[in-house]
């Protein structure tokens, strides 16, 4: 180690009780930060991870055209089975394809007894469905299956407007692509909650077989993807869709981000939040340390005057000064780094219980999340605001002149 | 001459007055200097002179809270001389060894270190002058104490940018035994007696090879015994090493060591005698 850099070291600790003041601001203002972080990225997964594994998937393959122009003619772009089969083909074939459903959307009435109520269905494979059901509770019964074609389930809000319980038979009626009006006959076998207050409220999971017989068209909307991990989706996109093109299909992508409204306004609110959290954490540890440093600074100025006395020059001084912030500051950070982690493992440990947020059905357990990008840059933040607290006292010290401070001293 | 003469004629406004000590009597600088007497020209045709200075004053302050720390101070002091600056507390001495240093500037004249001139030369070149011709001594040692004895020795060498790690250690070894030090070399200034701080920071000026070292009352800490011991040390190491010293002190008893000595007073070359 140069003589510089320790003559640097030796004076961080040369008033210990003042540097560990100074320490401890540094690294509580760090692992704030990462806590801070944490919590928010846990609240923004538990969201994401919920859009996902309850209604969206990650990725959603269409016939082209159809994110545009479905809600003027559903019927034009729906996928004829073949079609969907070769494309499932193609997508199962993917190593980074986890699981592929198809779907089909539709609308109808719910009849029970003397009451009429109106629903969105989605008409599922119930083997698949699930798979892409992770964050779904089910409430009462039990979730489809292929042994029981005419079993459905409803979302908790559904079921409360038509006042049923698993077992109940309902008739389900929609108006079919000719115009005509159909009916089928189902039986409620479940019951769930998704998360989504809208979504439970309307939604009724059909089995395709069942969808097929009342819609009397077995074409399929969508088909709906899995992958193996959240932050794979891009690279799994890309790949599908480079071989889509390359076959020349007819086909259009849409992954979880483009379909998660509600998740998108949620993190565009929190992540502002966030932003603000992070310059007031650094703006208190700036002025925390900055008296610190001030002091420390002051207190050596006879000492300051009389290196430049024998000929260091001022930029070796504000040299000398910055290299003493900066690993007052890279110390606290690394401190701060290393208790935040620690801190949000225990805290995930045990876990926080939240209330449901704004539009959902659900409280939920959450953590803190250690995000490597986010202890960077609490880090970076730290040592950042403990190089700027440091420039006004080193302006300071630079400025005063040599012969009065040593005649003082 | 021509810069110097340019200067005056500024400084020679009306504007600019300057008090007498008792602060009763104002009055221009340039009658002052008439005024005062004895103007001393001392060494002046010396060619082996290594400083310089002509007609220098130092003021500190404006208008009526000025006062005249060195009035009129013109000499001229060799290649090799071990001089003392002598006079009682306030009579300029601290002032004169600043200004030959390159730590305050003069309020008037002219100061020339090595036939470079000091009252021009910027901040940075300053900075350099004072890392590679002057060493400096002052009253308390003024040690880093939080480096060794041989660090605090090495640190200003750091600087240089012309010298290698190896030729550092190799000058503060050499120079930490001729000071008497080098088994204490890895001791922290705070477990060394006064005396012996006193030989590290004159272990320090010297590290660099100065032109000359400025000791600004060296022994004005130490008691009787370790004072003499540390002028001795002076004396010697200028005697060996051919390096001009120039120390300040209030002790008569202490001049006896000395080439020549200079005696001020109300900021004035009161003496001079070799």
């Amino acid at each position: 180690m140069s003589l510089f850099v320790k003559l640097a070291l030796r004076n961080v600790f040369r008033n210990r009780l003042r540097t560990y003041i100074a320490l401890l601001a540094i690294a509580a203002g760090c692992a704030a930060l990462i806590l801070n972080g944490g919590i928010v990225f846990n609240i923004f997964r538990e969201l994401r991870e919920d859009a996902i594994h309850s209604r969206l998937g990650h990725l959603q393959i269409y016939r082209r055209g159809y994110s545009d122009a479905h809600l003027k003619d559903p019927e034009q772009f729906l996928m004829e089975p073949q079609e969907a089969q070769h494309i499932l083909g193609i997508v199962r074939a993917s190593r980074g394809v986890l699981r592929a459903t198809s779907r089909r959307e539709f609308s109808g009435l719910i009849l029970k007894g003397n009451r009429y109520v109106p629903f969105l269905g989605v008409g599922v494979e119930p083997d698949q469905d699930a798979e892409f059901s992770g964050h779904t509770t089910l409430r009462a019964g039990s979730a489809m299956s292929t042994s029981n074609p005419d079993g459905v389930m409803a979302g908790l809000g559904l079921a409360q407007k038509l006042d049923s319980k698993p077992g109940d038979e309902l008739t389900l009626m929609t108006i079919t692509e000719s115009g005509t009006l159909n009916v089928v006959h189902v039986r409620l076998q479940g019951i769930f909650e998704g998360g989504l207050k809208e979504y439970d409220d309307w939604t009724l999971k059909v089995p395709l077989g069942a969808a097929e017989q009342l819609l009397l068209d077995n074409r399929i909307e969508q088909i709906v993807l899995l992958v193996r991990r959240t932050e794979d989706v891009p690279v799994v996109r890309a790949e599908l869709e480079s071989v889509f093109q390359r076959e020349s299909s007819n086909v259009e992508m849409r992954s979880w981000d483009q379909l998660a409204v509600f998740h998108n306004q949620v993190v565009g609110l929190f992540g502002r939040e966030l932003s603000i959290i992070r310059l007031i954490i650094g703006t208190i540890v700036l002025l925390g340390i900055g008296n610190v440093i001030g002091m420390s600074i002051m207190e050596r100025n006879l000492e300051l005057a009389t290196l430049r006395a024998l000929g260091l020059r001022a930029r070796v001084i504000v040299a000398l000064l910055m290299m003493e912030s900066l690993l007052t500051g890279l110390i606290g950070a690394a401190i701060g780094a290393a208790l935040g982690i620690a801190v949000a493992r225990v805290v995930s440990a045990i876990g926080i219980p939240y209330p449901s947020p704004p539009g959902s059905t659900r409280p939920f357990l959450g953590g803190v999340d250690v995000i490597p990008n986010i202890v960077a840059a609490a880090f970076l933040i730290s040592v950042l605001a403990t190089l700027a607290a440091a420039v006004f006292p080193i302006r300071k010290a630079i400025r005063i002149p040599i012969a009065p401070t040593l005649r003082r001293g | 001459m021509r810069k110097l003469n340019s200067v005056r004629d500024r400084r020679c406004s009306p504007k600019l007055i300057c008090y007498t000590d008792n602060g009763a009597v104002p009055t221009l600088v340039h009658s002052l200097r008439t005024l005062s007497g004895h103007h001393s020209v001392v060494g002046l045709q010396r060619d082996d002179s290594i400083i310089r200075l002509e007609d220098v004053y130092r003021t500190f302050g404006t208008n009526s809270g000025a006062c005249t720390a060195l009035r009129a101070i013109t000499l001229a002091i060799p290649k090799g001389n071990l001089l003392a600056v002598v006079g009682p507390s306030g009579s300029g001495k601290t002032s004169l060894l600043n200004i030959i240093g390159g730590i305050d500037k003069p309020s008037w004249g002219s100061v020339r270190i090595e036939n470079q001139d000091l009252v021009t030369m910027g901040e940075a070149k300053l900075a350099d002058l004072r890392l590679r011709r002057i060493g400096f001594v002052f009253q308390d040692a003024r040690l880093i104490p939080v480096l060794t004895v041989a660090e605090n020795v090495e640190f200003p060498l750091l600087f240089r940018s012309e010298m290698s790690s190896i030729e550092r250690k190799r000058r503060v070894s050499r120079v930490l035994e001729s000071v008497g030090l080098y088994d204490k070399h890895e001791r922290r200034p705070e477990t060394l007696s006064g005396g012996e701080r006193q030989r590290v920071a004159l272990a320090r000026a010297l590290a660099g090879d100065p032109a000359f070292v400025l000791a600004d009352e060296p022994t004005a800490n130490l008691d009787q015994e370790n004072g003499v011991a540390v002028l001795e040390l002076m004396r010697s190491l200028n005697r060996e090493r051919g390096v001009t010293i120039i120390y300040s002190t209030h002790d008569p008893q202490l001049m006896a060591i000395a080439d020549g000595v200079l005696k001020l007073r109300d900021g004035q070359i009161e003496e001079h005698a070799a």
